[in-house]
């Protein structure tokens, strides 16, 4: 590895590091990213394959770099952690970044001593690229290609968000607290996503009979908690009824004291 | 595959120039002739030796052989120099002019073909010559095709010579002159992924079809999945594309079936399994510690590698479990694709062979689900695949920075995935083993990688993941049961097996069948041939293995599951020995020999390929056959049929299953319960519960739900689940479930004619000792005020 590609890469790898640890998501997105999925990689596949040597090929080298790149993340966690140390940003940060910076330290080290890369080669001989051909033939069905999964993308995260995320409405209860001096119990009761309008709580014997009934606004969110005092030797059922209607939009069930 | 020696130092298959259009399998061959021979020898008998001692002089000595001056005195070879301006034209002419007055009786031309394999077409005066045979992937023409006939002194029939100047001109096929090309140039690539693009974007459609309830989904969605694959399998198969363009091609389909996975839930995992890997990836996370306790799934505990990429990504960038899970399957699998192309191009140095073995490998049945899904498995298969890639280049001479590749590979396997880990000691221990029992002297060295990979497995599973045993029994038990049914004759459980729908066992067997074709044609092949290639017979070891692992398959209704789940591995090798079959045009069905036996025929040296009009079949048969793989795959794989396309709410459907009111009662859950209650439901109640609502799973509850009463039964037996809550969703009594069961280990498993009933479901009101806690309209939760 040549001083310049040593000193852009470690470059990188700083920059990448402040970005994750510090940066909001815009900008530690592709830090995190690079750090997670490229740096560590890429440094290490300069380090281990010698110098100019081509031990391996293009796609070889494609698929190690993140495969390396994640080995280090994982298998840099289990030491850290296995040594007493805690997974945090900080500390995955650190294990990439110093893995990345020692081993272009190697390759660069290593093509010190490698000396020169001899002349020649078997390398083919250059071909001549024509921009505006790779224009029409590369790059424009690429981008168009991009752009239809990009979009297919999008569009679909959007009409499955719109198509599943329905407004729940609920009514829950907390265990009831001890008998009061009136054999009655206090239990904790919370409706959440309700519509603005009139809302009535009922509680009801296991007869049917009405024991109480208080009004429930809920807050700007839709939200109402409370307490409803039920009697503690019967079991009794809690009904959330909406306006008017005479069947209970929601019903919670408290058991008796066993 | 293994018939390319790897060089130490001349680069990587896809670093030689190709040649336009000629197949760049050949010309990415390192054996193949320096560029600008174009001699061939033909000997009259007897003279062999001499001929093939002037073959092996290094090019320079022969390029000087081929000028008439430097023939030294009594040498019976005539060397006869091709005209290059003739040799450039692309009809199928070639004509040769003779460079020397030859001696009287000397009947020997050498002749060197534009990029003739090494060992050059040999003929003696009057017979025909025939290929070499030594590369398979480097022999131009089928044998048949090859022929030259020449008889000296006469001119042969298809051979005009012209006295004055001793050329001969010889009738060839048609062979268009090489011409350089950029390696890395990407061919039609580009424009094949912008269609195959075009079909993600009808999957997507499909999908939004299929979740507002059209009638058109379906149709759109195997449009669109034809769309996506079968251009891709198209250009591979035609064989025209270099490795840029073939790589290219295969990580652009692999990206872009990753897309039609993602889109099906696009905004959250709904999978369980996603779950409860989302789970271990969030404790992570939240802690800072590995191998915390994870009640979805305990034995995920000890095989931290995918919880830990997802953890990182997201502390990392700050995006949030679940975009990090997406981002780390994806890259998981393209990685995976990346390395199986680079492993096959390394063994084969045929980019087409390597693209076809990705592309048929694409219709694995769980390739396109679970093998993309956020599961463990995902993470582990990309160093599997990798241990493979640094085996072969350790063993073709790669040096020991390979083998400390595989090591790397053996660790990050086994810290991911159980069976994943499993599958690599056995793949290991195949590939030693063949090659012991084929090389002289026998390699002992190879057993190296599989023994280290036996022995890092065994401690992990010994000293850190010992529940994993346990975790394994039940499946394992399963297996065993479902054979002594088929086998030794033992009684199925009434109703425990649910038949597979006869058009998808078509689907399937149709695709299965054209395999096992492919297959015994190359084992065929290989048996007369003698072969003796190491990975090959391994792939072929490999490939008998796939097909017996099909027989699970048709045990009971969980044997498409273990069929799909073992064939993950055993489609590897399956793969590569269709792509051997389909580009090396391997006879499917034989021609006779001089005896008349077809079968027992030896198949002629070198390897078809085809050209023409029998290559346009080969391309369109090839396709379609591929396709029709991949169709089976997704008949038979992930998601089922009946959930092909996302929609409204199905009950124990897993994806189909999980939607805001489910969800939301798990939310509720986490706020409001501690970690270690115990709390009970259906398939998707469970999987909401134990991984969004972070409790204790408690799954064998169906007797509680089937149940029209609660008697003392179902309260003895609530109590010994030592049940805290039980979670209801209504819909239960809408439909029956999909999979023939509402519950793990349901009760009823295979029976169900009709739904729980709503008295079953409602009965949970009218038991005293039952407190409805929760209530959303839709899903309501009671606890057990017993406990």
């Amino acid at each position: 590895m040549s001083p310049v590609r040593a000193g852009a890469l470690a470059g990188l790898t700083v920059a990448a590091s402040v970005a994750a640890e510090f940066g909001p998501l815009p900008v530690s997105l592709p830090g995190g990213l690079l750090l997670v999925f490229v740096l560590p990689g890429f440094a290490l596949t300069e380090a281990i394959f010698r110098p100019g040597r081509r031990d391996i090929g293009v796609v070889e080298r494609t698929v190690l770099v993140p495969s390396l790149s994640l080995a280090v993340l994982v298998l840099g966690g289990l030491i850290l952690w296995s040594s007493g140390g805690h997974l945090n940003r900080a500390s995955w940060t650190l294990v990439c970044a110093v893995t990345t910076l020692i081993a272009t330290g190697a390759a660069y080290y290593r093509t010190l001593r490698a000396g020169p890369a001899p002349a020649g080669g078997s390398k083919p001989p250059p071909v001549a690229r024509n921009t505006q051909d790779r224009l029409i033939r590369d790059v424009l069905p690429l981008t168009l290609a991009v752009l239809l999964v990009a979009g297919a993308g999008v569009w679909s995260y959007a009409d499955s968000v719109n198509t599943y995320d329905v407004p729940v409405s609920t009514l829950s209860a907390q265990p009831p607290g001890p008998v009061d001096a009136d054999g009655n119990r206090a239990v904790p009761v919370t409706a959440t996503g309700l519509a603005a309008g009139t809302w009535t709580m009922v509680v009801s014997d296991p007869a049917g009979v009405e024991v109480s009934r208080q009004d429930v606004t809920p807050d700007g969110a839709g939200d109402w908690s409370g307490q409803v005092s039920v009697p503690g030797d019967q079991r009794v059922t809690v009904g959330l009824f909406r306006g008017g209607e005479a069947a209970a939009f929601r019903t919670l069930i408290i058991s008796a004291v066993p | 595959m293994g018939d390319q020696p790897t060089p130490a130092e001349d680069g990587a298959p896809e670093e030689a120039v190709t040649a336009e259009p000629a197949p760049p399998q050949e010309t990415a061959a390192d054996d193949k002739p320096p560029p600008g021979e174009q001699t061939v020898v033909i000997r009259p008998p007897g003279t062999e030796n001499k001929a093939a001692g002037a073959e092996n002089k290094p090019p320079g000595t022969e390029n000087k052989a081929a000028g008439a001056e430097s023939k030294p005195p009594g040498e019976e070879t005539v060397v006869i120099k091709v005209a290059e301006p003739a040799a450039k034209q692309s009809d199928d002419t070639v004509i040769l002019k003779a460079a020397a007055v030859r001696k009287p009786g000397d009947d020997t031309v050498i002749i060197r073909l534009p990029d003739a394999p090494k060992t050059g077409v040999k003929a003696k005066a009057g017979v025909k010559a025939k290929a070499g045979v030594s590369a398979l992937t480097t022999v131009r023409k089928q044998a048949g095709e090859e022929t030259v006939v020449i008889t000296l002194p006469q001119p042969p029939a298809t051979a005009r010579r012209k006295p004055e100047d001793e050329t001969v001109v010889l009738r060839l096929p048609a062979e268009p002159a090489p011409r350089p090309r950029d390696v890395y140039a990407l061919g039609w690539a580009p424009w094949v992924l912008a269609i195959s693009s075009f079909g993600v974007v009808l999957v997507a459609l499909a999908y939004a079809g299929g979740r507002h309830e059209t009638g058109w989904a379906m149709a759109a969605y195997w449009t669109g999945q034809v769309i996506v694959f079968s251009p891709v399998v198209f250009r591979l198969l035609s064989r025209l594309a270099g490795v840029a363009e073939s790589f290219v091609l295969v990580m652009g389909l692999a990206a872009n079936q990753y897309m039609l996975k993602w889109m099906y839930s696009p905004d959250q995992f709904r999978f369980p399994d996603e779950l409860q890997h989302w789970l271990a990836t969030t404790l992570i996370t939240e802690s800072g510690d590995l191998f915390r306790q994870n009640n979805a799934l305990p034995p995920a505990v000890h095989f931290p590698g995918l919880a830990e990429m997802g953890a990182g990504v997201s502390l990392l960038t700050g995006l949030p479990v679940t975009a990090a899970g997406v981002i780390v399957a994806g890259f998981a699998h393209l990685i995976f694709v990346g390395l199986l192309f680079a492993a096959v191009l390394r063994a084969s140095n045929s980019p087409a062979m390597a693209g076809v073995a990705c592309v048929t490998y694409a219709t694995a049945m769980h390739y396109l689900f679970f093998n993309s899904m956020f599961l463990y498995a995902t993470a582990a298969l990309p160093y599997f695949m990798m241990t493979v890639w640094a085996h072969r280049r350790w063993r073709t001479g790669g040096g020991p920075t390979f083998l400390a590749m595989a090591a790397v590979g053996i660790a990050m396997t086994t810290v991911s995935h159980h069976v994943t880990a499993f599958a690599l000691v056995a793949t290991l221990l195949l590939l030693a083993v063949t090659e012991l029992a084929l090389d002289r002297p026998r390699p002992w060295a190879t057993l190296i990688p599989a023994a280290v990979a036996l022995a890092v497995v065994c401690a992990w599973i010994g000293l850190v993941a010992r529940d994993v045993i346990a975790y394994l029994e039940g499946p394992v038990q399963r297996l065993a049961a479902s054979l002594s049914q088929m086998f030794g004759g033992a009684a199925a459980p009434a109703g425990a097996s649910e038949p597979v729908p006869l058009t998808q066992l078509a689907v399937q067997g149709l695709g299965l069948l054209g395999l096992l074709v492919l297959f015994l044609a190359v084992a065929r092949d290989m048996i007369l041939r003698k072969d003796r290639d190491t990975w090959r017979w391994a792939a072929l070891v490999g490939g008998a293995v796939f097909f017996a692992g099909n027989g699970a398959r048709f045990l009971g209704s969980g044997g498409p599951e273990i069929a799909g789940r073992l064939s993950t591995f055993t489609y590897v090798p399956m793969s590569i020995i269709a792509a051997i079959a389909i580009v090396h045009a391997v006879r499917i069905i034989p021609d006779k020999d001089e005896n008349g036996r077809r079968w027992l025929s030896v198949p002629p040296p070198g390897v078809a390929i085809t050209t023409g009009r029998r290559l346009t079949n080969q391309v369109y048969v090839g396709t379609t056959l591929i396709t029709l793989l991949m169709v089976g795959a997704r008949t038979g794989g992930w998601p089922p049929v009946s959930a092909l396309v996302p929609g409204p709410y199905m009950p124990a459907a897993y994806e189909r299953s999980v939607d805001a009111y489910g969800v939301d009662s798990a939310h509720w859950q986490s706020e409001n319960l501690p970690p270690h209650t115990r709390v009970g439901g259906d398939i998707t109640a469970v999987a909401l519960s134990s991984t969004y609502g972070r409790t204790d799973p408690v799954r064998e509850v169906g007797p509680l739900y089937w149940a029209d009463w609660w008697s003392e039964t179902e309260e003895e037996t609530a109590r010994q689940l030592a049940i805290d809550y039980l979670v209801v969703d209504r819909r239960l009594s809408e439909s029956v479930p999909v999979d023939n069961a509402y519950f793990q280990d349901d009760p009823m498993a295979g029976r169900i004619i009709r739904p729980l009933s709503e008295a079953q479901l409602g009965k949970f009101d009218l038991i005293p000792e039952m407190s409805r806690v929760y209530d959303n309209g839709v899903v309501r939760i009671y606890r057990r005020e017993a406990t």
